[in-house]
């Protein structure tokens, strides 16, 4: 190897640090969905991704919810490294000790991203049950499968900015789904919200009707 | 000049090969040595890592278990800080609850509830104010809404069940 190579190698490292590093983008759904929560007392959020101080500190100090932290994507990974993946669609059917109509409002981020169709179908079921008539659902779809082993923490930055952070997790994101698919997927809710990301994300906010 | 050098030599762990510089352990050794004094200061108490506490802990100083202790922790006015080592699975009331062990148990504050990296906290938390640290774990319900009424008459009723020691602390069992 000539010593030049080592020079030319240099930008392709930088590059591949700076993949993870934070990026912010803008968001429609999360000011409809905290204008709406802003109408209940004390709202009951249920974050299916795992806990972060600032998520946590702005929804229960400004929009004084009561905020439950139920980290699915720690049950995924769990999952796959015991390679019991098949499972996981009788595992949601007992995950929730929630009961019908109990909370609010739902971020379920990208989950559905990491799940095959039985696993997403139960855990839509699921969801549809415990949230409340007229609760949220807020979650994101990908446009585009990979193989990467990262999830994805949403950060709330502001009212109308979120920020992405990645972190090394067991599973890859599956086939992306239709639009049509997600509708049929969620049939009991109707769609308040949707925007399409320049990284081909969409965003969709849910209510139930 | 050779004296000189020999009686301004630290005290001390021996340097080992990877282990920090001496610049870095003499300065965290200063930073220990000043928690150290400033919990005495305010009359703290530290339970060890070798330390196993099965029952019910209450107490009014601040309170640092780096040990083991299973029931109820109670101290009212004080701050009680789970260190690195510390494995708690009771119910905690405290003003200020600072976690960088491992906490299982519900966890109920007036002030903040604070989570460092590495901290681990499984349970429901009542508390006004909460910091996480990136690193740290979290799995429960947090309720951030300012109920000082509710919280204050919580802790008086299970202050009535128990009388606090004034200068120390009192558990049923204690393993060493």
């Amino acid at each position: 190897m000539a010593i030049t190579d080592l020079f030319y190698r240099r930008p392709a490292q930088k590059s591949a640090s700076t993949a993870d590093s934070p990026t912010n983008f803008p968001t429609n759904a999360l000011p409809k969905l905290l204008s709406a929560l802003r109408l209940h007392e004390q709202p009951r959020l249920l974050d299916l991704g795992p806990a972060t101080g600032k998520n946590l500190t702005f929804f229960g100090e400004q929009i004084q919810c009561k905020i439950f932290i139920e980290d699915l994507f720690s049950d995924i990974d769990q999952h796959v490294i015991q390679g019991k993946t098949s499972e996981l669609e009788n595992f949601f059917i007992s995950r929730f000790s929630q009961s019908n109509d109990s909370v609010d409002c739902v971020l379920a981020w990208d989950l559905f991203d990491y799940l095959e169709q039985p696993a997403k179908e139960v855990l839509a079921t699921q969801l549809m049950r415990i949230i409340s008539p007229s609760g949220f659902l807020l979650t994101f779809f990908s446009g585009s499968k990979s193989h990467d082993l990262v999830y994805t923490r949403r950060i709330i930055l502001d009212e109308s900015t979120l920020q992405n952070r990645e972190y090394p997790g067991a599973c890859n994101k599956k086939a992306p789904m239709l639009n049509r698919d997600i509708i049929k997927l969620f049939d009991q809710l109707k769609v308040v919200g949707q925007l399409l990301l320049r990284t081909s994300v969409r965003e969709i906010l849910f209510q139930k009707q | 000049m050779w004296k000189r050098d020999v009686s301004v030599k630290p005290t001390g762990p021996a340097l080992v090969p990877g282990a920090p510089t001496r610049q870095t352990s003499l300065s965290s050794a200063r930073s220990e040595f000043t928690d150290i004094r400033h919990q005495h200061e305010r009359g703290g108490v530290n339970i060890g890592k070798s330390v196993v506490v099965r029952g019910d802990l209450s107490g009014s100083e601040d309170l640092t278990i780096d040990g083991v202790v299973e029931g109820k922790i109670e101290l009212k006015e004080h701050v009680l800080t789970v260190g690195p080592n510390g494995q708690i699975k009771a119910k905690i009331l405290a003003k200020v609850v600072i976690v960088l062990g491992e906490v299982v148990g519900d966890v109920t504050t007036t002030e903040k509830l604070d989570i460092r990296e590495n901290g681990s906290v499984e349970g429901d938390v009542v508390s006004p104010r909460m910091a996480m640290a990136e690193g740290s774990h979290f799995r429960g319900s947090v309720d951030m809404k300012r109920r000082s009424s509710t919280v204050s008459s919580s802790l008086e009723q299970s202050q009535t069940s128990q009388s606090t020691l004034g200068s120390g602390l009192r558990n049923q069992t204690v393993n060493r």
